[in-house]
């Protein structure tokens, strides 16, 4: 009984650790699909900031600010792992695959490189990593 | 995508996607990438001071470069330039509908690319919702 607990416990450690998480992006967006605010980088003389995408400006200066990272709700991370087994990928080692998100318009600071990717628009709604309906149209947005 | 060398190209896909605003900013991010010179991580206030950052936030490692070269720059690599003619400009279109590789004789690649219609998909790590506009990310 507890040889099965423990490999209960160690299968359902694999389905929820961290070892799923292939998109190298994630951490450069809010849990809600925006972009993390934006960092003014650009210095004096065409220098710039070697400052990480995913870093935030707290309010009460650099002293209180830092990399907030954020993790999927448990559902969605056993979702994942189920969808994960069809790549057959090694262990430890990643396959990174573009996956789909919804955008963001940002008038005050526009991303170039988010608005080129805007592929199509979803006709139906769905909760992260679940099956989602798109309507592709690149040619005719 | 596995090995530590090419965490430094993750960093410029990541780098470029987030601070490019408009054509010139991403001309002047190419310009630091072939620069590849280390610079500490700063950012400027709302009122135009420099503010500087730990280590910890830093995008690019440092990466020391061979000693005849420090002499005679004093500075430290960011390990980006020698990525950078791997470097697509990508323009993502549509899902692949079949297999498609370079052939080993002409480097030919023949693929179907699905560029209009209804498909279903496995969406990523953001909730979404009827009527939004859809776009690729890693």
């Amino acid at each position: 009984m507890s040889v099965v607990f423990l490999i209960s416990v160690c299968r359902w450690k694999r389905l929820t650790g961290l070892r799923s998480r292939r998109s190298f992006e994630k951490n450069d967006f809010q849990p809600d699909g925006r972009r993390k605010p934006y960092t003014n980088i650009w210095l004096d003389g065409g220098a710039i900031g070697n400052v990480d995408p995913s870093f935030t400006v707290a309010p009460g200066g650099a002293g209180q600010a830092g990399q907030a990272g954020w993790d999927l709700p448990l559902d969605a991370r056993i979702r994942q792992a189920n969808y994960d087994l069809q790549y057959g990928q090694r262990a430890e080692k990643q396959k990174i695959v573009a996956r789909i998100k919804p955008y963001f318009r940002d008038d005050e600071n526009p991303r170039m490189y988010d608005w080129i990717r805007v592929f199509g628009v979803a006709i139906s709604s769905a909760r992260p990593s679940e099956m989602c309906d798109i309507k592709i149209s690149r040619q005719s947005m | 995508m596995d090995g530590d060398l090419s965490k430094v190209a993750v960093k410029m896909i990541r780098f470029m996607n987030h601070y490019a605003r408009d054509i010139s900013e991403k001309h002047r991010i190419i310009k630091y990438f072939a620069d590849d010179q280390y610079t500490p991580p700063v950012y400027r206030t709302s009122t135009g001071a420099m503010q500087p950052l730990p280590d910890s936030v830093q995008a690019f490692d440092r990466q020391p470069a061979l000693a005849v070269q420090a002499a005679q720059q004093q500075r430290d690599k960011l390990g980006t330039s020698s990525w950078l003619t791997v470097m697509y400009d990508y323009y993502p279109v549509g899902y692949a509908n079949t297999l498609g590789y370079a052939h080993p004789n002409s480097g030919d690649t023949m693929t179907t690319v699905m560029i209009g219609g209804l498909r279903t998909v496995l969406n990523g790590d953001f909730e979404i919702f009827a009527g939004d506009l859809v776009q690729f990310y890693w």
